[in-house]
């Protein structure tokens, strides 16, 4: 039986290995960078590999990124061609971004930063009620994250557009699409949320231009990538009052450095990529049933576009 | 013509009664104290009156509470039980109350005070995952703010099971009742979330006591009561690990003083009585139709059953 290749510095190889093993007992699986022969591995099941390891394994049919994000695969400059690329569509990671985003828009719509100041200094202050039904948020990314937040989020009473680079239809919400439709999507909204995947096309879309096109007084929050925000323009928006907050939880380089201005900045809330995880026992089953199929000759689920890169 | 008498909190009741003349223009709206001649005064909309003040009312019609609880009438030893008393029922106040929990309950399972200490001495730790499926709320109340609620949390995927006095059946959530019920329903909650009225039947029904039979590290969110909770219980119990962190918005004295030991722990979210506050614009047609009612002799909605105090 072929070998499975297994990497990331975030997940536990041991629990994964105990998980796929409930569906192919046999498993071989090989751990970077102990993996014995190159020549046995057909399936990488990887997390951010470290460049120049793929066109080693000359038997390799398919890489499977650990997480909804395929960017670490695409930055590879010799990736070998024909090999499908896949990512995991884990329901249960859905439900973990979900909730760390509509915790993300309800701290910025009650106005819990200032009163987390007012608690700080002992502080009995109400200030005027926002009104959820006039309060818009946008998700920038239609994508399997981004719909389950975007219907959550309207579940909650939100005024709830989309946006995506191709045309999408979800229940409840007001969807947007290509760059022409991006303006229009953005004097619209109030609280923007990026769950969009990184590409050549999106890196850097929340850009001085877009942020201008959000009316003042807006809210960014970030669990896409860092690489989606140009920090500068961002935090310039900040200082000039246009933005009235950030929450990140992604950046240009993680972790971040403790002299970036966006720790101290009082308008931002840094969280250390902890929105959503991969998880080894909801997760699974599908990279067993993809292992599977690669092993028979057959094509894995899905499945991403090396045009689109996601 | 109709003379209404408001007294609402330490604002002025200008915005208030704009909005009812909005909606009613023939209303005769007077603030108190200044309401003229107390014999034609109809119907008193009221939010902390000073006891004693609604007897001078010889032709009063109506009580209307500017609150969901109307302890703040029924505690009047002077309030004449003959007058019909309704509370305000307006799904905007139950949405924001909703908010309100669904907000702490995530910013509890998100570890908010964690992350922003971690923020202060800008420490970068990716290592938690959060597991959305070991949330499993329990509501105290099933009224109007409790359904209210329980839908949502279901809407956005998280389990929820309640607790009322009389027995409630409701689609996707298991419903306890009477004593045992409650420590059924205890047994598997680890976020209690109290939406009780305020009767003598549930001061200090927060204790001790009901702390042991929940999980240990269990939440506790309370926007019912301040007097529902046994406040020293609670640091109690936190400080053994029985409770792991709160959400509190009621407290036995408001505004909480200086010197309360809740503002300096950590542990323990504090808000300023805001969970849910009552949106004019639509709590006013609320309020116009059960004046309306009261006038033509029909039924009133949200009306109070003294008896029992909700």
């Amino acid at each position: 039986m072929p070998a499975v290749l297994f990497y990331s510095p975030n997940d536990s190889p041991t629990e994964w290995e105990r998980r796929l093993r409930d569906f192919i007992p046999d498993l071989d699986m090989r751990v970077w960078p102990d993996i014995g022969d190159p020549n046995d591995i057909e399936f990488a099941l990887v997390w951010k590999l470290p460049p120049g390891n793929y066109e080693k394994l000359q038997n390799l049919r398919c890489i499977c990124s650990l997480g909804q994000g395929v960017d670490h695969i695409f930055t590879e400059a010799k990736l070998p061609p024909q090999v499908h690329i896949m990512r995991l569509v884990d329901p249960w990671m859905a439900q973990a971004m979900s909730e760390w985003i509509l915790l993300q828009v309800l701290r910025f719509h009650r106005q819990v930063p200032e009163y987390e100041d007012l608690e700080r200094q002992f502080k009995w202050k109400v200030l005027p009620p926002p009104e959820t039904s006039e309060c818009a948020v946008g998700i920038l990314g239609l994508g399997e994250l981004g719909r389950d937040a975007a219907r959550k989020i309207s579940a909650l009473g939100f005024k709830v557009a989309g946006w995506s680079r191709t045309e999408k239809e979800v229940e409840g919400v007001e969807c947007f699409y290509g760059e022409k439709q991006l303006e229009a999507f953005l004097n619209r909204t109030k609280i923007l949320c990026c769950l969009l995947p990184l590409t050549p096309k999106t890196t850097g879309i929340i850009n001085s231009k877009t942020i201008s096109q959000l009316p003042r007084g807006s809210y960014i929050v970030n669990a896409g990538r860092g690489q989606h925000v140009v920090d500068t323009c961002l935090l310039r928006a900040l200082d000039t009052g246009h933005l009235a907050g950030a929450a990140l939880d992604v950046f240009n380089e993680e972790p971040l450095p403790s002299q970036h201005p966006y720790w101290a900045h009082p308008k931002v809330s840094v969280w250390p990529h902890v929105s959503a995880q991969s998880n080894a026992d909801s997760a699974a089953e599908q990279v067993a049933d993809a292992i599977g199929k690669v092993f028979s000759g057959r094509v894995p689920n899905n499945l991403v576009s090396r045009e689109q890169q996601y | 013509m109709t003379n209404v008498m408001i007294k609402v909190g330490d604002e002025s009741a200008e915005s208030y009664i704009g909005a009812l003349k909005h909606v009613d223009p023939s209303l005769n709206i007077l603030e108190w104290p200044n309401y003229g001649n107390p014999d034609e005064i109809d119907v008193a909309m009221v939010w902390k009156l000073p006891h004693g003040e609604l007897r001078k009312f010889p032709n009063l019609k109506l009580v209307i509470s500017m609150a969901a609880g109307v302890d703040h009438v029924l505690s009047d030893p002077h309030y004449p039980k003959d007058i019909p008393l309704v509370r305000v029922t307006d799904p905007h106040m139950a949405r924001s109350m909703a908010h309100w929990f669904i907000m702490n309950i995530l910013q509890l399972h998100r570890e908010t005070a964690y992350y922003n200490s971690l923020r202060l001495k800008k420490i970068w730790a990716s290592d938690k995952a959060f597991d959305t499926d070991s949330i499993c709320v329990g509501i105290m109340g099933l009224g109007y703010l409790g359904v209210h609620l329980a839908t949502m949390l279901l809407n956005i995927g998280l389990r929820v099971q309640g607790w009322s006095r009389t027995s409630k059946k409701l689609e996707g959530i298991r419903s306890f009742t009477g004593d045992d019920g409650l420590a059924e329903m205890l047994k598997t909650t680890n976020y209690l979330a109290c939406l009780l009225p305020d009767t003598p039947a549930t001061k200090g029904i927060l204790d001790r006591s009901l702390f042991e039979k929940m999980p240990k590290g269990s939440f506790l969110l309370n926007a019912g009561r301040g007097n529902q909770l046994v406040e020293k219980d609670l640091t109690m119990a936190l400080d053994n690990g029985q409770i792991k962190g709160a959400a509190l918005d009621v407290f036995i004295e408001e505004p909480l003083p200086q010197n309360h030991p809740f503002w300096n722990d950590h542990r323990i979210i504090i808000t300023p009585h805001h969970a849910a506050e009552v949106f004019m614009p639509s709590a006013a047609n609320a309020f116009v139709e059960n004046i309306e009612r009261v006038r033509s002799g029909q039924p009133l909605k949200g009306l109070v059953n003294q008896k029992v105090g909700y």
